[in-house]
């Protein structure tokens, strides 16, 4: 794992999506420190041109919220659903795959089903409905992302753990006697996580993505600022006033970018069948 | 304009223009011949034309070319001749005598009759329009004197029973189309026969609405334009490009967006017009639940009042759209009295009062939690939510945006299950039919929308609401409002934010387009081309 | 002789900075005439692929640099050629075969089609390709080469596959053959079959082999002469005949010696009452079904019976296909069954559960075959070890003394507990998997294809534990081969299967000594390098 970590921390890739991604971070974890004032507070007059008030250097929008200060706290929501939502759909993606992978039979025909089920429906379109129905706010994107984002884990763990259940060292674990969940949970699962985690790198974008999407509609938290309510509520003044959704639109570009580089480096490093590919 | 001017505004527009073709329907009428023609944005498409049933948005402004009623109104009210040409009115305010125009006739050809008001004011519209049926419900009788007179008789006096007679509120419908059918499934709703300057010529679902000229129409020489065509553009973009490429001439309420309407205004061959909406004038306010802590202590919202900076919204939101509005009558709409206690933006007035109440701020300075029922009606109310919520936060009031889509935003309000929530009805010209509704205790209807939500309850607002409505003079009214409006400002169920000036975008080409105080909603019997 | 065919001069190959030794393959020189078989033998990582990719030109460049040396083929300096040249010397004058035939066809393009194409690449008249195709077909032995040449790989057998990919390698051809491992994975009646076919061929067409091999009996079966090489250095080269009989290098010897061959004393036998019962065991798998499809039955194990007592190994011994590994995981209940019993200490275990089965894990072991594949690779070796134990509720400090004591039966250092498998070569590797099934303590030990993957000085290392381990512990061991010597070495008594069906059995030296059975005969007839064990070196290739 430590040749793997060095391998990842030289990788160019990674270490540019590496450094943006720690700005987000930092931003998001010292916007109340930076911008003690409330993001929601006008700060000065509307329509305030960036690169004008040294104060306010990315200008303000039509209510005359300070931009800069909406990107920092805008970041930690963009972190928290990207997270948050991931992890949702990785733990309820590895156990149905894990469960479909390793039972195979009905219980496999039974899971892939409901995940079929899950897949046939348009992704951002049930996003959207979820969040209707369980009322805007943080918890609710959470959960509406992390429900139409599990299947493709589900599908990826279960294909591993459908190769790896016909690995020896599987047999050798069920011959020793020990239990499914010992095997499950112990023995296959670990060697399923580097596809895992390099996948979820990229769903945390994506997650992102549909939380901003969301948000530009209009569905978003409302007491949470968030890049793509900023984007939203700004492209009304797009023609007066460029600025408002032009750097939200840039921040989540980078943050997209980044974390899709940093989730090509997690391949390049962790996905066993590359990383071979490149050793020969 | 000229190629010389071709910048790169233009060249986005070109760009923004060509990519909402795929959503604007082709606008395939030939537009070559020298008819005089009217393009007009029609959103959203009326559901029907039927005026009768449907009164909502752009079927008035349809519908109001093809029906009439009795009268038309000035913009200051002043009744003008409609299908009546001349009314009387008893000394005791009881008896109402209307003079029919005598060479009115209905689209299909019969004549236009004393018999057709009758049927009109005392059957058809008394069981399908609640709003008429608050008008027509004070008559004894309604009776045909002749063939082109009808009198109504008032159980006791009812001031603004001569506004009663706007388009809208009671259409003359077609006794002998109508009388002893089911009204809702009279298979004549979908060919309205009315005896206006237009008749329907053509409806292309989702795709245009043509009128043409009526020519049988009882004014002389009227009307003077040959068609108006109704453009359906439910996309909004596609409606700001339509205006600018002059491709229609009239758009009108909130057709445009309110940040675009700054814009086209300065186009060059448009005008903005704010006049012709004196008869809707709503006020942008905010309702106050009274019945629920700490709304239910006038200090709270008296607090409020001054912690929100009316000009602000006036600028910010409604994008100058408006001014500050005094109280619960919009200065536009009859018996409004600038008299009243004032709430001036003041923060350590708000602060004192929530002092007074005993609401301390906490260690991160925030005194309550109030919640706000957010208006679905789309980004302009977005905003109004987050400026009220950023400007209470100053005085410690933290505000939490409760989302909502437009059923449950009805239903929570009906029911009360709401704290705060915003709005803007409208007043309809005068104060016993637009306003008083939203006060008098016997209006507190649960289930019931745009009623007396707030749930404020004063018996001596309720007295002066009915000696306003039921005094024969002006004077008398004017005085019972006066008080009643005093009395509202300093108990402030409601947060009276700003008066909203509806921008009407005209080409210049046009003239006599706005003569009334419905303004777009008028038959355009008089409108025609430059 | 003129020049030779091709000419290894001081080759020298670079490994990544990386590796433990500097070069893959270094001065290496060689030579090779027309009308001659050379075969290239060593163990793994001994580096004779690599000197027969750099040969063909099919070195991953940016991985491998030849860093030193020339090899020449009829003239023609191969290592200064570009892509382009090497392609027209590629399958016009130099074939190849690989090991894989599966993986080396295209499995989606016909098989006349393919082998068209590799004329189609060098310019022969498309009119004359599928008449040549056919005759090639023909050419390499297979029946109907009309109708083969109309299927697709996966419909061919392994043995099958080999013989087109030995057609297209003679389709153009070339003066020169190179055959890397081209019967290490067939069965071996198949692998006689290839071996006799290569050599027919380049008898007819005096073509120059270079054939790479593990094998010491292929090399006595097919080589002119013997190349051994050792972590890339040649160490000896000579004919066949010397080579094999009389090594001058001690590493040629240790290989030579470590051959298995067939044993001639009979064993002694056990006595004891068995511990293991199978009867009338039947095992059918179904493929395909579903919805609305009927599934496809094939019978993999049909009416076996045997039983197995302490102390005693029993070898179970057939090609692939036989039954033989199923046989294995049905004993080990990794596999249920559909007919017969299997009885373990007089106890049923087929229907066993819960702490009826658990008991029986704990008495019943397995070592697997690929060495790499047995162990998670994302677990220390001592927690692998331990997991047995633990899981019997044994507790943690006796479980790792246990193990400790284990690592160090199997002749590890205790100190290998805290590292990760692949720290280990292949025998190592087979040790620790030896140690994790002894760990528990079991009363049999099933072991499949044990020593298979293993180079051959390697193999007699891990035959030797595995019998010292089954006396010591005192175990009945089920020990399944596919290799008659090595079933021979370690075996008391042995089963021969057939499609699923127990053909002969018996004390082993009676059986591999007087095998009754066609089939049989045909497997030890098939076993390369037997004159050469049995001293018989006139039949040697001269």
């Amino acid at each position: 794992m430590n040749a793997s970590l060095r391998r990842f921390l030289t990788n160019p890739k990674a270490v540019v999506g590496l450094v943006i991604l720690m700005l987000v971070v930092l931003a998001a974890i010292f916007a109340p420190v930076i911008f003690p004032r409330n993001p929601w507070q006008m700060a000065s007059r509307p329509f305030l041109p960036p690169f004008q008030d040294a104060k306010f250097w990315l200008g303000t929008d039509m209510l005359g919220r300070d931009i800069l200060a909406g990107l920092a706290y805008g970041a930690q929501i963009s972190l928290i659903v990207g997270v948050a939502s991931t992890v949702v759909a990785v733990v309820v993606g590895v156990l149905f795959g894990a469960m479909a992978g390793y039972y195979g039979g009905f219980v496999d025909d039974a899971l892939m089903r409901v995940t079929e089920f899950f897949q046939t429906i348009p992704t951002f379109v049930f996003a959207l409905l979820l969040v209707a129905i369980l009322s805007p706010s943080v918890m609710s994107i959470i959960i509406a992302i992390g429900v139409v984002s599990w299947p493709p884990v589900a599908r990826l763990v279960r294909s591993e753990f459908a190769s790896l259940r016909s690995r020896d060292f599987v047999k050798a674990a069920v011959v020793l006697g020990q239990s499914n969940r010992q095997i499950i949970f112990s023995q296959i699962l670990p060697n399923t996580m580097s596809p895992v985690i390099a996948m979820a790198s990229l769903m945390v974008a994506s997650a992102i993505l549909t939380e901003a999407a969301i948000s530009f509609l209009g569905l978003g938290d409302p007491n949470m600022m968030s890049w793509g309510y900023m984007v939203g509520a700004a492209r009304t003044v797009i023609r007066q006033a460029w600025w408002m959704s032009f750097f939200p639109g840039i921040v989540i570009l980078l943050v997209v970018l980044a974390l899709n580089l940093v989730g090509e480096a997690l391949n390049d490093v962790l996905n066993p069948r590359l990383a071979r590919k490149g050793r020969q | 304009m000229n190629d010389l001017t071709m910048n790169r505004r233009t060249v986005l527009l070109a760009g923004s223009a060509s990519l909402l073709a795929g959503l604007m329907p082709q606008m395939t009428l030939a537009q070559s011949n020298n008819a005089a023609r009217m393009n007009v944005i029609a959103f959203p498409e009326p559901p029907t034309l039927f005026i009768g049933l449907d009164q909502n948005g752009s079927t008035q402004t349809v519908s109001g070319k093809i029906y009439e009623s009795l009268l038309s109104y000035d913009f200051d009210f002043t009744p003008k001749p409609g299908l009546a040409e001349s009314w009387d009115v008893s000394e005791d305010g009881l008896t109402y005598t209307f003079h029919l125009v005598k060479t009115a006739k209905w689209h299909d050809g019969e004549p236009f009759t004393a018999d057709d008001v009758v049927f009109t004011t005392k059957e058809f519209l008394m069981e399908v329009h609640p709003r008429a049926r608050g008008i027509f419900q004070n008559c004894e009788t309604i009776e045909a004197v002749d063939e082109h007179t009808v009198r109504f008789t008032l159980k006791q006096p009812f001031a603004p029973f001569l506004m009663g007679f706007e388009m809208s509120t009671a259409p003359m419908i077609p006794a002998h189309l109508y009388r002893g059918t089911d009204f809702r499934t009279n298979p004549n709703n979908n060919k309205p026969i009315g005896t206006g300057p237009f008749k329907l010529a053509e409806w292309n679902r989702g795709s245009y609405i043509r009128l043409e000229k009526n020519p049988d129409y009882h004014g002389e020489g009227e009307p003077h334009l040959d068609e108006i065509i109704f453009q359906i553009l439910p996309d909004a973009g596609a409606r700001a490009v339509a205006i600018e490429q002059g491709q229609v001439q009239q758009a009108q309420f909130f057709d445009i967006e309110m940040f675009d309407i700054q814009r086209l205004s300065e186009l060059g061959n448009i005008q903005l017009i704010t006049k012709g909406y004196e008869f809707y004038a709503p006020v942008a306010r905010i309702e106050f639940n009274t019945r629920v802590e700490p709304f239910n202590d006038k200090r709270f919202r008296q607090a409020i009042c001054h912690a929100l900076d009316k000009q602000l919204f006036a600028d910010a939101i409604f994008f100058g759209l408006g001014k500050p509005a005094t109280g619960p009558i919009s200065n536009r709409t009859r018996f409004y009295d600038a008299d009243v206690k004032p709430y001036d933006y003041d923060l350590e007035k708000a602060a004192a009062l929530l002092d007074e109440m005993g609401l301390k701020p906490d260690a991160n300075g925030v005194r309550r939690t109030v919640k706000f029922l957010r208006l679905p009606w789309g980004e302009t109310w977005a905003r109004f939510a987050e400026l009220v919520q950023q400007q209470l936060a100053l005085i410690g009031i933290k505000v939490e945006i409760e989302p909502a889509d437009p059923a449950s935003w009805t239903s929570k309000y009906a029911n009360w299950e709401f704290e705060m929530t915003s709005n803007y009805p409208y007043q309809f010209g005068d104060p016993a039919l637009g306003v008083s509704r939203f006060f008098v205790s016997s209006n507190i209807r649960k289930g019931v929308a745009y009623s007396n939500c707030t749930g404020y309850e004063n018996p001596e607002v309720d007295a002066l609401f009915e000696k306003g409505a039921t005094a024969t003079s002006d004077a008398d009214r004017q005085a019972a409002y006066s008080a009643a409006q005093k009395i509202l400002v300093e108990d402030v169920p409601m947060a009276w934010l700003v008066e909203v000036d509806f921008p009407t975008l005209l080409d210049k080409g046009y003239e006599d387009v706005v003569v009334s105080a419905i303004g777009v909603n008028e038959t355009y019997r008089k409108a025609r081309k430059a | 002789m003129s020049d030779p065919l091709l000419k290894i001069e001081k080759l020298t190959v670079a490994l990544p900075s990386a590796g433990d030794r500097v070069n893959a393959v270094s001065d290496v020189s060689l030579t090779l005439d027309k009308g001659e078989i050379l075969c290239i033998v060593g163990e793994s990582g001994s580096g004779k692929s690599i000197t027969a990719s750099t040969v063909m030109g099919l070195l991953p460049s940016d991985q491998l640099k030849i860093t030193g040396g020339s090899v020449t083929f009829d003239g023609i300096d191969l290592l200064a050629l570009d892509e382009n040249g090497m392609r027209k010397v590629r399958g016009a004058r130099i074939g190849m075969i690989f090991q894989e035939p599966m993986t080396s066809l295209n499995p989606v393009m016909k098989i006349g089609r393919q082998i068209e194409e590799v004329m189609e690449a060098h310019g022969i008249a498309r009119e004359k390709r599928q008449a040549r195709a056919i005759e090639l077909l023909q050419a390499v032995g297979l029946p109907e080469p009309e109708a083969i040449a109309e299927r697709y790989p996966f419909r061919l057998s392994g043995g099958q596959r080999q013989r087109v990919m030995i057609a297209m390698a003679l389709a153009l051809e070339p003066d020169m053959l190179i055959a890397d491992e081209p019967t290490t994975a067939l069965d071996v009646t198949t692998q006689a079959q290839i071996l006799k076919l290569i050599r027919d061929l380049q008898r007819e067409r005096g073509m120059g082999v270079l054939f790479i091999t593990h094998d010491f009996g292929v090399v006595a079966d097919i080589a002119d002469r013997v190349a051994v090489m050792q972590k890339g250095v040649v160490v000896e080269v000579g004919p066949a005949s010397e080579v094999l009989v009389s090594p001058g290098h001690p590493y040629t010897k240790s290989l030579i010696d470590a051959v298995p061959g067939f044993r001639e004393q009979a064993s002694a036998g056990s006595t004891e009452a068995p511990v293991l019962k199978v009867s009338g065991l039947r095992k059918v798998y179904r493929t395909g079904g579903g919805l609305f499809a009927v599934p496809k039955e094939f019978v993999a194990v049909n009416d076996v019976s045997f039983s197995i007592a302490r102390g005693e190994t029993l070898g179970l011994v057939g090609e692939s296909g036989s039954g033989k590994s199923t046989i294995g995981q049905c004993v080990m209940r990794i596999n249920g069954i559909d007919g017969g019993k299997v009885e373990f200490n007089g106890s049923d275990i087929v229907n066993a559960s819960g702490a009826a089965l658990k008991a029986y894990r704990a008495q019943a072991q397995m070592v697997f075959q690929d060495p790499f594949a047995s162990l998670n690779p994302r677990h220390k070796v001592g927690r692998s070890i331990m997991a047995g134990p633990l899981a019997h509720g044994v507790d943690t400090a006796t479980a790792r003394s246990r193990m400790e004591q284990l690592l160090k039966r199997v002749g590890l250092d205790a100190s290998a507990a805290d590292r990760y498998p692949h720290e280990f070569s292949g025998g190592q590797r087979q040790r620790i998997g030896i140690a994790r099934a002894l760990a528990v303590e079991p009363d049999l030990l099933v072991a499949d294809e044990a020593v298979s993957a293993l180079d051959v000085s390697v193999q007699a290392q891990v035959l030797d534990l595995l019998r010292e381990i089954r006396d010591e512990f005192h175990l009945a061991m089920l020990f399944i081969t596919h290799d008659l010597r090595v079933a021979s070495q370690i075996c008391d008594r042995v089963i021969v299967l057939h499609r699923g069906r127990i053909v002969e059995e018996g004390e082993v030296t009676n059986v591999f000594g007087d095998p009754q059975d066609s089939y049989t005969r045909n497997l030890l007839a098939a076993v390369p390098g037997q004159k050469w064990h049995r001293g018989e070196q006139q039949a040697l290739p001269a």
